[in-house]
C-alpha cells in the first residue's frame, strides 16, 4: 500500500513535471493558448504527486511499514515519534525526495505568484527550467535513489535499527534538513529567471528586480539551516566545536558564499546595469554548486575516489552538474553581446567598487573552500597518494579572507555611488573607527591577549559603528522605517555577522579544553571553575539506555551522558552550561571499565559562543527586514542623486 | 585615535607572553592529526577510543618535552602523511596552498586592469560609452519622469 502510494506519487510527479514542461514549450513555439494552459495545469501535478510520495513516506514509517526498503534500514519500533518523524529525511533516498517537494513547492508559489503572466516568455522559461530541476530529482527517485524499494522481511526479524543515533539525540536535528533544503533548493527560481532571461534574450534588470525577495528568501534560509547546523555540532558532537570544515559543512558554505556575493553584486547591475555576466555567473554558479554539494555529500566519493563507483546516484548527480555547467556557459556566450554593459565604475573608492572588493572576496573564499574540499580527490586521482586536508588549512586560508571582510564591512556603507573624496570619507569614518578603538581597549582590558583576536575585535567594533551609523542615520530620517528596506536591514544583518564574527575569534582564540579521570567524590579546578563528581545515574528510554554522571560545577549539576541505543551502537550525549560570557561543556567520554574505576570527562571552556547563534538569529532578523518593501520605489531610469517623492509633495 | 589603537594591539600582543601552556599544545595539536576511524575528524573532535588514545599519547610527548614537529612525525611514521590534516607545503601537494594565493593576485589584477580601463574610456570620450541613442534614451526618462511627478503634484 505505501509502495504502491508511494511509487504512484513518484511517478505523478516525474511525469508531469516532463508533459508540463513539454506542453508549456510547444504552446509558446505554436503560440498556442490551450497547450499552455494544459502545462500550468499539469505543473500542479508535480506538488501533488511529491506530497503524495511524502506522505507515503512518513506513513511506512509511522506504521512501520518493514516491507519498505527505507524503513527496514531506517526504521525502528523504538525511536520516539519527532524522530520517527524527521527519518524521513536522515538518510538518503529520503532526503532526495525532501529536495523534490521543495521543489515542488517552489514550483507552485511561482506558478500562484506569476499566474496573470504566464503568457510572459521569461516567466514561462522559468517555470520549464523548474521543472526540469524537478523532473531531474523526481527521475533519481524511479532510478538510482529509489525510497520505496521492497525488501523480503527475514525470518526472526524483530525490529530496525532506527536511524543513526547522532540524528535522534537532538530537536535540532529535525528541523535543519528542512531549513537547510529551503535555502538551498530555493536557489532554483532565481536560477531559473537567471536561464530564462538568457533565453528570451531580455537580459536588462527586469529579471533581478522579479527575483529579488525570492533570493533573499533562499539565502535567508540557507544561513539559519547552516547555523542550525553548526549549533547541532556543537551541541551533539561534544568536541567543544561547532565547524569541521567537514566536507558535508562545506558544501552547504559554497552556495552561501557565491550567493552572498551575488545579492551584493547585483546592487551594481540594478543601479548602474553592469556585470551582468558576473552576476549571471555568480547565480548559475550557486544553484551548480548545490548540486555538487548533494553530489559530493551523496555519492560517497569524499570518503574515496574509489568508493565512487558503487554508489548509483554519483555519475548521474555529476552529469546534471555537468549539464548546468554547459547549459550555463553556452547560454552566457551566445548572448555575450548583449550582456556587455554600457558604462564604467569611477573610482575603486565608491559604493561599485567596494561591492566589486566584496565580490573578489567572497569569490575567493569559496574557491579556498572547494579547492581544500575536493584536493584530496584530485592528489589521490593524478598520483594514487592519500593526503587529508582538514581544519588548520581552512583556518589559516580564510582567517585573512576574513579580516579582509571584516574591514570592508566597516568602509563599504559609507561610500557613495560613483565617487568619495578622502575628506568625505574620514567625516563618514571617524566615529565607527572610534568605536573600533574603544572595542580594542575594552577587550584589552578585559584581558584578551593575542594579535589576531585583537585585530578582529577592533575590526568588528569598527564595522558595527559603521553600520549603527546607518541605521541612526535611517531612524532619524524616517523613524521605525529606518529599520526596513535593503540597506538598514542589510545593515542589521551585518550586526549579526560580526556578532558571529566576534563570537568565532574568541572562542577560537580562547578554547580551553581538559580530560579528567574521576570517581565519586573527587573534585578538580580547571577554567576558574570548580567540578564536582557526585555519582553515576542510569535511566532508560524507549531507544536508549542513558548514563550520566552527575557533575556540580560551581553549585549547578550538569549530566553529560552516554548513551546506549538498542542497535548497540553508543554515543555521548554532552551537557553545556550556557553563559553569556562563556560556555561550559561537559562530554562523558568513557564509564569505567577494567582498566579504570574512573570515569573520563572532557572539559571545554569558550568564551562567548551564546553570540554565535543570537548572530545568527540577528541575521534573520536582518534579512526578513530588507525583504520588507519600503515605502517609496526608486525607479532604475531616476538619476542617483535625485531626491525621492514624497507622499507628502504628492498629496 | 591610530596611536590609542596601535598601542592597545601592541600591549595585547606582547603582554600574550608569547610561550603557549602544555594545555594549549596539546589542544593546537590535537586538531592537526586525523582520526584514523572517523570520517574526515581530528582527533580533537572525535571521542572514540582511537582518538582519546592519540590524545593522552600527545599529551604525554608534550609532557615529557618533545616538539611539534617530532610528535607529528611519529604519526606520520606510523600512519603516512595522510594522518595530518595540513597539507605538506612543498611538492604536488604545495599546490593546494599556492593555487588560491595565485587566484586571488589574478582576481585583484583582473579589476585592477578593469579600472584603469575604465579610467582611460572615461579620460578619452569625456563620458564613458555615451551615444546619441544613449543621450535621448536619458532625455526621454527626464521629462517622463518630471511629467510624472508633476502629475503627481497637481493631483
Amino acid at each position: 500500500m505505501n509502495v504502491a502510494l508511494g511509487d504512484a506519487g513518484v511517478v505523478a510527479a516525474f511525469v508531469a513535471a516532463l508533459t508540463a514542461a513539454i506542453s508549456l514549450i510547444a504552446g509558446h513555439v505554436r503560440d498556442d493558448e490551450a497547450l499552455r494552459r494544459t502545462g500550468i495545469r499539469v505543473a500542479w501535478v508535480v506538488l501533488g504527486g511529491a506530497v503524495v510520495a511524502s506522505i507515503a513516506l512518513e506513513r511506512a514509517l509511522i506504521t512501520r511499514d518493514f516491507t519498505v526498503r527505507y524503513v527496514f534500514e531506517n526504521g525502528s519500533h523504538r525511536t520516539p515519534p519527532l524522530y520517527n518523524f524527521a527519518t524521513a529525511w536522515s538518510s538518503l533516498e529520503g532526503s532526495i525526495l525532501l529536495w523534490g517537494l521543495v521543489v515542488a513547492l517552489y514550483l507552485s508559489v511561482v506558478l500562484v505568484k506569476f499566474r496573470k503572466r504566464m503568457g510572459d516568455p521569461l516567466v514561462m522559461w522559468a517555470t520549464v527550467v523548474i521543472l526540469v530541476v524537478a523532473a531531474f530529482f523526481f527521475g533519481l527517485m524511479i532510478g538510482p535513489a529509489d525510497p520505496f524499494q521492497t525488501v523480503t522481511i527475514p525470518a526472526g526479524f524483530i525490529d530496525g535499527p532506527g536511524p543513526n543515533p547522532l540524528l535522534q539525540d537532538n530537536w535540532l536535528m529535525a528541523v535543519h534538513p528542512p531549513i537547510l533544503y529551503l535555502g538551498y533548493v530555493g536557489f532554483t527560481v532565481p536560477f531559473a529567471f537567471a536561464i530564462a532571461a538568457l533565453i528570451t534574450g531580455r537580459v536588462g534588470e527586469g529579471w533581478l528586480l522579479e527575483t529579488r525577495r525570492w533570493t533573499l528568501f533562499a539565502w535567508g534560509f540557507l544561513t539559519v539551516g547552516i547555523i542550525l547546523g553548526a549549533w547541532w555540532a556543537y551541541d551533539v558532537l561534544g568536541w567543544g566545536g561547532y565547524w569541521g570544515w567537514d566536507p558535508v559543512e562545506n558544501a552547504s558554505l559554497l552556495p552561501w558564499l557565491t550567493g552572498t556575493a551575488y545579492l551584493h553584486s547585483v546592487m551594481i547591475q540594478e543601479r548602474r546595469g553592469m556585470l551582468r555576466v558576473w552576476n549571471l555567473s555568480l547565480l548559475c554558479a550557486t544553484f551548480s554548486l548545490t548540486i555538487l554539494g548533494t553530489f559530493i555529500t551523496r555519492s560517497g566519493v569524499i570518503e574515496s575516489v574509489h568508493a565512487f563507483s558503487e554508489s548509483g546516484i554519483g555519475p548521474v548527480l555529476l552529469t546534471f552538474f555537468g549539464v548546468i555547467m554547459v547549459v550555463s556557459v553556452g547560454l552566457i556566450g551566445w548572448r555575450g553581446d548583449e550582456l556587455r554593459a554600457p558604462g564604467s565604475i569611477d573610482s575603486p573608492l565608491s559604493r561599485e567598487g567596494s561591492f566589486l572588493a566584496n565580490n573578489v572576496l567572497f569569490a575567493v573564499f569559496a574557491f579556498v573552500v572547494l579547492l581544500g574540499t575536493v584536493f584530496p580527490l584530485i592528489v589521490e586521482s593524478l598520483r594514487d597518494e592519500r593526503i587529508s586536508v582538514g581544519v588548520p588549512y581552512f583556518d589559516r586560508m580564510t582567517m585573512p579572507i576574513g579580516m579582509a571582510l571584516l574591514f570592508l564591512m566597516a568602509v563599504a556603507p559609507v561610500l557613495p555611488w560613483r565617487k568619495a573624496s578622502g575628506e568625505l570619507l574620514r567625516t563618514r569614518l571617524e566615529w565607527p573607527a572610534w568605536a573600533g578603538v574603544a572595542v580594542l581597549v575594552f577587550a584589552v582590558a578585559v584581558g584578551a591577549r593575542g594579535a589576531t583576536p585583537l585585530l578582529a575585535f577592533a575590526l568588528a567594533g569598527f564595522a558595527a559603528g559603521a553600520a549603527i551609523r546607518q541605521i541612526a542615520l535611517a531612524t532619524r530620517r524616517n523613524g521605525w522605517r529606518g529599520f526596513v528596506g535593503r540597506t538598514n536591514g542589510g545593515m542589521i544583518v551585518h550586526l549579526g555577522v560580526i556578532l558571529i564574527a566576534v563570537a568565532l575569534a574568541a572562542s577560537n582564540s580562547y578554547l580551553r579544553q581538559a580530560e579528567f579521570t574521576m570517581v565519586p567524590g573527587d573534585t578538580v579546578t580547571f577554567a576558574e571553575a570548580t567540578f564536582g563528581f557526585d555519582g553515576l545515574e542510569v535511566t532508560d528510554q524507549s531507544a536508549k539506555r542513558v548514563t550520566a554522571a552527575l557533575i556540580t560545577v560551581d553549585g549547578e549539576t550538569m549530566r553529560p551522558a552516554i548513551s546506549q541505543y538498542a542497535s548497540g551502537q553508543t554515543i555521548g550525549t554532552p551537557d553545556t552550561s550556557v553563559g553569556w560570557t562563556r560556555d561550559i561543556q561537559l562530554a562523558l567520554i568513557a564509564l569505567p571499565d577494567e582498566n579504570s574505576e574512573g570515569v573520563l570527562v572532557r572539559a571545554t571552556s569558550q568564551p562567548l559562543i551564546v553570540w554565535l547563534w543570537n548572530g545568527g538569529l540577528l541575521m534573520a532578523i536582518g534579512t526578513a527586514l530588507s525583504a520588507f518593501p519600503t515605502r517609496f520605489h526608486r525607479r532604475p531610469t531616476d538619476p542617483v542623486s535625485a531626491p525621492v517623492v514624497s507622499s507628502a509633495a504628492a498629496g | 585615535m591610530a596611536i590609542i589603537a596601535i598601542a592597545a594591539l601592541t600591549f595585547g600582543t606582547i603582554a600574550d607572553g608569547g610561550t603557549r601552556t602544555e594545555g594549549e599544545r596539546v589542544t593546537a595539536l590535537t586538531s592537526t592529526i586525523r582520526c584514523p576511524q572517523c570520517r574526515g575528524q581530528s582527533v580533537a573532535e572525535s571521542n572514540v577510543t582511537i582518538a582519546r588514545e592519540i590524545r593522552a599519547d600527545i599529551r604525554t610527548r608534550v609532557g615529557a618535552g618533545e616538539t611539534d614537529a617530532q610528535i607529528r612525525q611519529v604519526y606520520i611514521d606510523r600512519f603516512g602523511r595522510s594522518i595530518v590534516l595540513t597539507p605538506d607545503g612543498t611538492g604536488f601537494t604545495g599546490l593546494v596552498w599556492i593555487i588560491p594565493v595565485v587566484a586571488a593576485a589574478l582576481a585583484v589584477s583582473v579589476v585592477g586592469f578593469a579600472f584603469s580601463r575604465w579610467r582611460r574610456e572615461a579620460s578619452s570620450t569625456g563620458e564613458p560609452g555615451t551615444s546619441s541613442a544613449d543621450r535621448q534614451l536619458v532625455d526621454r526618462a527626464r521629462s517622463e519622469r518630471k511629467t510624472s511627478a508633476s502629475r503627481r503634484t497637481s493631483k
